[in-house]
């Protein structure tokens, strides 16, 4: 018998899990203890206390609290527990978990935000079944499932979209300001993208957030409600394929996931992007709708 | 008397960043600038420039060398007196650029150079109460939770009929928002002065030990 026969061989489980679920589970956690998530998210669910009270209109302007306060939040609360887990991987030196599953765990921490604005939208879904919208606004002209790809996109997706764009913008550079300044700017560009001005209200569907009707006002009413024009399915479908390009730019950014599967995908995702914005800008309501109703109080869009 | 102020005046040099100052500020005029612009369709971006002074001031406390800054001579209450003339600056931007185009903003200039003051107040005041427990750089921390946030909020306004913290119509209750406004800062001043208070005081008592030792 030589030395080598006489000598255990060291094998190494191979992990039940791949290391990314694990990952994931650990920064759902993180995110949920995130002290501005868990503000958005009590801030966003004070919105439906009105709600109480059984004689008031379901609100079809409230998905501006979860984009807001879930979505955009997201952005600032991603990308600091990507730089905080990426300084952890730093000092605990080389390890076998590679940025890119780093990533997707951040990835998947993301259906947080996504999950709470999805109950947001389904229970203001629920109540507007039972207690109408006001009278004249966009929910009543439009079908239910316009109204639901509207609320869907604005109050569920921008809670995806926020926080995937956090991951992103912290894959891409280090510094400590950029989530802000990614925030600010986002608010610039949806507000001047959000329909007011009327020569944008056809390429308005480019930008994620930007609204599909409201009490944005006509000649002689100031306060009427209109409806914008565009085919908000096609929409939605828009938003989700641009949070899957977020997500595969974000991988990408480690140069070990760069592979000509991956750069496919992002073309295919691509194509997909444009293919569902153009429809979203030229299908469905052709023209601007103004509601039959005169305006009532004053309020924004959504 | 002159040395006091020049060791002063290198200090601010030294603690302040002045080209994250300088863009805060730019930031501030443009957006300022931009809701007076088009005050009715821009209307929502005046809170997400009040969120940068937010942010902007509590980064001003961020102390890089807190290790070699905290044990040397110099009290933290002196310290954030001198890194205080950054957020202040801020805010005198604010309250020109707003009286500058005053005339295509809501006739409420008082509610809205207070809304500065306070804004910055909150993210120094935080920021140096948590400076003030040992951390280095709370402030950058502090503005990653807060600017969201507070845009986030003066986007959604959640509860603006009761607690009108960003009023924009003419209907609305701009006394009440003063009165909140002025609860907010006496309260954050309260806090960053209590905190400053108990840092001082070990140092008063190692200044006591100090002379009783000579």
């Amino acid at each position: 018998m030589t030395a080598a026969e006489s000598l255990p061989i060291a094998t190494v489980a191979e992990p039940a899990r791949p290391a990314w679920v694990e990952l994931a589970r650990i920064e759902v956690r993180r995110y949920l203890g995130r002290p501005a998530f868990l503000i958005g998210l009590a801030l966003t669910y004070a919105a439906l206390l009105p709600y109480l009270d059984g004689d008031e209109p379901t609100d079809e302007l409230s998905m501006i609290a979860p984009a807001a306060l879930l979505g955009m939040v997201g952005i600032s609360v991603s990308a600091h527990r990507v730089w905080a887990s990426d300084r952890c991987a730093e000092a605990a030196g080389p390890t076998p978990v590679v940025q890119a599953s780093r990533t997707i765990g951040h990835l998947a921490a993301c259906l947080v935000p996504f999950l709470a604005g999805l109950g947001f939208v389904l229970v203001t879904l629920l109540r507007a079944r039972s207690v109408p919208t006001v009278r004249g606004g966009y929910a009543e002209v439009m079908s239910d499932a316009w109204v639901a790809a509207v609320w869907l996109a604005l109050g569920a997706v921008s809670c995806l979209g926020g926080p995937v764009l956090g991951v992103v913008v912290a894959r891409k550079t280090k510094r400590a300001a950029a989530p802000i300044v990614t925030t600010v700017g986002l608010v610039v560009a949806v507000i001047v993208f959000q329909g007011l001005f009327e020569p944008l209200r056809r390429v308005r569907v480019v930008l994620p957030w930007t609204y599909w009707g409201g009490p944005f006002g006509v000649d002689g009413d100031p306060q009427r409600s209109v409806v914008l024009s565009g085919s908000p399915g096609w929409w939605l479908a828009y938003v989700l394929v641009l949070c899957a390009i977020g997500a595969v730019v974000a991988v990408r950014a480690d140069v070990e996931a760069r592979t000509a599967r991956s750069r496919s995908a992002l073309f295919v995702l691509a194509g997909l992007a444009v293919v569902a914005v153009v429809l979203a800008m030229f299908t469905g309501t052709a023209e601007t709708i103004v509601s039959p109703v005169p305006g009532g109080a004053l309020s924004e869009g959504g | 008397m002159a040395g006091r102020f020049g060791g002063t005046l290198r200090y601010l040099l030294a603690a302040t960043q002045w080209s994250f100052l300088a863009g805060a500020a730019l930031l501030v005029a443009g957006g300022v600038a931009l809701v007076a612009g088009w005050p009715e369709a821009l209307w929502p971006l005046h809170g997400s420039t009040l969120a940068v002074v937010v942010g902007a001031a509590a980064v001003a406390v961020d102390e890089r060398c807190a290790l070699v800054v905290d044990v040397g001579p110099r009290p933290l209450w002196w310290r954030t007196a001198v890194r205080s003339i950054g957020p202040i600056t801020l805010v005198l931007v604010w309250a020109t650029v707003h009286w500058v185009l005053r005339a295509r903003l809501p006739d409420h200039l008082e509610v809205l150079v207070l809304q500065g003051a306070v804004a910055a107040g909150l993210g120094f005041g935080l920021a140096t109460a948590a400076r003030a427990t040992g951390r280095s750089e709370p402030g950058t921390v502090l503005a990653a939770t807060a600017v969201p946030l507070v845009a986030g909020a003066a986007l959604a306004r959640p509860f603006e009929t009761d607690l009108p913290l960003f009023p924009v119509w003419p209907h609305e209750d701009w006394g009440r928002a003063v009165a909140i406004w002025t609860v907010l800062g006496v309260t954050v001043l309260l806090v960053a002065g209590r905190a400053l208070w108990r840092d001082a005081r070990p140092r008063r008592a190692l200044g006591d030990a100090h002379l009783r030792d000579q």
